[in-house]
């Protein structure tokens, strides 16, 4: 499963990417902002793990633009943030993305997350 | 068990009053759950998000026209509804899939249901009709929200999602034992980067407090070292960064406005956060032990409970407690590459293009007939230089971060000084290799420093001058013939000739200013020792600078002038070469010698008039231009050269030499510009005076390259000549 890690930090990607390393996903590709994570994009990518906060182009803004793209409506999109109010993540989720991690997390509570996303997805 | 579709919450909605808060809620509740568990498809979240969300603000009360929310979250519903149905139809056989593991059975229930015997969902009252109303074409299980025990608390939702707060433990101050090292080094990159772009956006922000995407930039910078640094197990960093982000996103959300004790805060907590940086970079070459640096826990604790209410008194206190300044020195590293590698590159590159000259410049290829040979080798030549450029791009950086450090320095300095300034930068584009920016980084330093706290006057003797209350300090770079020229512009008060003469007098610098110009009474101000600050302040006047301005600026080949007019202002220009490796110079010969000039030295070159040339008892041959006179040094005399031009008339002057004196170097002729890649004269040859390296030229020899300040130095009487055997073996060593 292909996965795209979008962050404007090259060290938390690094984390992310090697946190799913540890869970046994190491098909992945990387976007410092949403603008490039729109370029990276293709039908191959299967799960997106973005950060909210980012110049250029937001996680929100970002996932809001995936979702207009027949390519990106079916994707899972998990959001990596330091917030944790819910109303907040609502107007994430109304954006389109589908759930959210908290960081900072273990590989293993982010397995949990993606676990509950596959079943939505293949829906 | 019992669920709740979306069916089920849509039709709920129709049968619930847009006033009756609690069954809002509950639906929010229900609705809330569906959607952070992702019961939902895809498609639909985003809309029972949305019908979520306007619930919310039913229930809490913060809707404006609560009929039109209620009507907006019944379409809502719909939408989503619509959408689940057409998520169901595209995929018919997800049931059996998703049911599949079996293991987590309330997750992987059929699309569009939710367990819901965890939440109290008083609605009896509506469960009969409901039942009925369900047409969903996926059998959802009817939803029973029957006999939940009406005084059951309700689940705080963000229990009920497994959400932690953040805790940090401040008392821990080592590095977690399993740090990655790899990952620490990326983490203070780029985290330093982050910061610096931080601090240049702060100060940006207290010009224009209202500057939004500063504030974001700011925020961003926290943010990300908040984040990245808990994952690394980076307690003290985390739970300071946490602290400084939350008064950013105060100011963002326009909760406080950004005043001065704000922005003292912001800074000082930039600098606390590069300070406690440098302590993760210390700790990990060493005992793993952090050393927190001093003013850590005021710091944290101004932040903490900053109200912009209550300022707090002891707050100059608490930015004054010591701290490292050299933390502030954070240099540009977007060059991930290791350099020491980028280095070892650019030599074999210059030895290649040596070779390539070597071979491109033999003599038996202009005899040969081989048309095609020629062809090939001019072809490698060509690709040589492209890769030459190429390798010399490399190490070239933007003089961005040498910039905005200014940037802070000026604002530093004016605090301090009681001044008023406005610093303005162009040209912060301009690239320049790496180490010279490094290198270029000090003196300019010293010179902003000097120029706030000594140019720029206070804002009562602005005024009283007829000046704008603000000063002006301008900093600008910009490319002019193959160098780069920073400038650094004041309006302040200006050089004073009598009281820089009168110093240099006291200092026995000189024994009057008779004959020399304004230009040469304004360089006396780099003579070692001299400093004409009426009073010492712990900023600038400390006796000891522009004499190692000038030192620094001379060792990577710059030149500086000044031009200054009373009470309008002082302009410092710094030309400096685009990079250390190549030189650009001027091909001389003086015999049968040939000498590389670089060409920032060179202010120009004139075959002189009789009258203009004279000897002076005590000073030796001059020259006369345009009312200066300047030594004549020759070239063949200093370095020893057999058969050169003895007369000025018969060859031509070259005026050279930085600042303090201008000597005129008799040469036989010039034989033109060309770019000479500088090669060392090897460490055991030592250092051969008046210098500075060797260069392959097109034929192969060897050409010097001259050190004009040490040149001039010679001239002068300062050291000794290198006889000609000193230059054999320098061009030996420069071959080799």
């Amino acid at each position: 499963m292909k996965f795209l890690v979008v962050d404007d930090s090259a060290t938390m990607r690094r984390i992310v990417v090697n946190s799913l390393q540890r869970i046994g996903f190491t098909d992945t590709v990387e976007a410092g902002d949403g603008q490039e994570a729109l370029a990276r994009f293709d039908s191959s990518v299967q799960f997106v793990i973005t950060d909210w906060n980012m110049p250029n182009m937001s996680g929100t803004d970002f996932t809001r633009a995936l979702r207009a793209r027949p390519d990106g409506a079916n994707v899972p999109v998990l959001m990596v943030t330091a917030r944790s109010v819910k109303e907040d993540i609502l107007t994430a989720m109304e954006a389109g993305v589908n759930n959210y991690i908290v960081k900072p997390f273990t590989p293993q509570v982010l397995k949990e997350k993606i676990d509950a996303l596959l079943p939505a997805a293949a829906a | 068990m019992s669920h709740l579709t979306l069916d089920d919450a849509a039709t709920l909605l129709l049968q619930i009053e847009a006033g009756d808060i609690d069954d809002l809620g509950r639906l929010r509740d229900s609705l809330m759950t569906l959607v952070f568990e992702n019961h939902v498809p895809i498609t639909a979240q985003p809309h029972v998000a949305r019908a979520t969300r306007l619930l919310g603000t039913l229930v809490d009360g913060s809707a404006t026209e609560p009929e039109a929310v209620f009507s907006d979250i019944s379409r809502t519903l719909e939408a989503a509804v619509a959408a689940a149905d057409a998520a169901a139809m595209a995929a018919p056989a997800v049931h059996a899939k998703s049911k599949a593991p079996a293991k987590r059975t309330p997750r992987n229930t059929p699309t569009r249901s939710v367990v819901i015997d965890d939440i109290p969902f008083d609605a009896a009252p509506v469960a009969a009709p409901l039942s009925a109303s369900v047409s969903a074409p996926v059998a959802a299980p009817v939803a029973v929200p029957v006999a939940a025990p009406a005084a059951a608390p309700v689940t705080p939702p963000a229990a009920a999602m497994g959400v932690t707060p953040i805790m940090y433990d401040p008392a821990i101050d080592e590095l977690p034992s399993d740090t990655d090292l790899d990952l620490l080094g990326d983490f203070i990159t780029e985290s330093v980067e982050c910061l610096v772009g931080a601090e240049a956006a702060l100060l940006a922000l207290e010009a224009d407090p209202s500057h939004e995407e500063a504030i974001n930039t700011v925020f961003r910078a926290f943010h990300t070292v908040k984040g990245t640094s808990a994952f690394l197990g980076l307690q003290r960093i985390a739970a300071f960064a946490h602290e400084a982000e939350s008064l950013l996103s105060r100011v963002r959300d326009k909760q406080i406005n950004y005043t001065r004790a704000c922005a003292e805060l912001s800074l000082a907590s930039s600098d606390m956060l590069k300070a406690l940086l440098d302590a993760v970079k210390e700790a990990a070459a060493d005992t793993g032990r952090l050393n927190i640096p001093g003013g850590y826990a005021e710091l944290l604790h101004a932040l903490a409970t900053y109200d912009p209410a209550h300022e707090p008194k002891d707050l100059a206190r608490v930015l004054n407690a010591p701290r490292n300044e050299e933390n502030a020195r954070s240099s540009e590293s977007t060059i991930r590459v290791r350099t020491d590698r980028l280095d070892r590159l650019i030599d074999m590159v210059g030895e290649l293009v040596i070779a390539q000259t070597m071979i491109s410049g033999d003599e038996e290829l202009d005899r040969t007939r081989q048309h095609e040979l020629v062809r090939k080798v001019t072809h490698a030549g060509k690709i040589v230089r492209e890769l030459q450029d190429l390798s010399m791009s490399m190490r070239m950086i933007e003089l961005r971060p040498t910039f905005q450090k200014l940037a802070r320095v000026v604002r530093d300095t004016a605090v301090k000084a009681g001044k008023e300034v406005a610093f303005t930068v162009t040209g912060d584009d301009v690239e320049i290799d790496r180490q010279l920016a490094d290198l270029l980084g000090d003196p300019l330093v010293h010179m902003v420093r000097n120029a706030v706290d000594h140019g720029v006057e206070g804002p009562q003797e602005r005024i009283a001058a007829g000046k704008a209350r603000t000063g002006s300090v301008k900093l600008q770079a910009y490319h002019a013939s193959g160098n780069v020229v920073v400038e650094l512009v004041d309006d302040g008060r200006g050089l004073h000739r009598e009281k820089i003469v009168a110093k240099a007098i006291e200092k026995g610098l000189i024994e009057s200013d008779k004959g020399m110009s304004d230009s040469e009474v304004f360089n006396l101000i780099f003579a070692p020792g001299f400093s004409t600050a009426e009073r010492v302040t712990d900023i600038s006047g400390r006796g000891v600078g522009m004499d190692v301005v000038r030192r620094n600026l001379e060792l990577i080949r710059g030149r500086i002038d000044i031009s200054s007019a009373p009470g309008k202002g002082t302009t410092f220009a710094i030309r400096l070469p685009l990079t250390l490796a190549v030189t650009d110079g001027m091909l001389i010969r003086v015999g049968e010698e040939r000498f590389v000039v670089p060409t920032t030295n060179i202010h120009m070159s004139f075959r002189p008039e009789p009258s203009m040339l004279s000897t002076i008892v005590g000073r030796g041959e001059v020259v006369l231009l345009r009312g200066e006179l300047m030594p004549i040094a020759r070239l063949h005399d200093l370095f020893d050269v057999p058969n050169a031009v003895q007369s000025p008339l018969e060859g031509l002057l070259m005026i050279v030499g930085d600042a303090e004196k201008r000597t005129a170097l008799l040469v036989d002729e010039l034989l033109g510009q060309q770019q000479v890649v500088a090669k060392t004269l090897g460490e055991q040859l030592g250092k051969v005076p008046g210098v500075s390296g060797g260069a392959i030229l097109g034929d192969g020899r060897v050409g010097l390259i001259l050190d004009v300040s040490e040149t001039v130095a010679l001239a002068q009487g300062h050291g000794t000549s290198p006889g000609r055997h000193a230059m054999d073996r320098a061009r030996s060593a420069a071959a080799a």
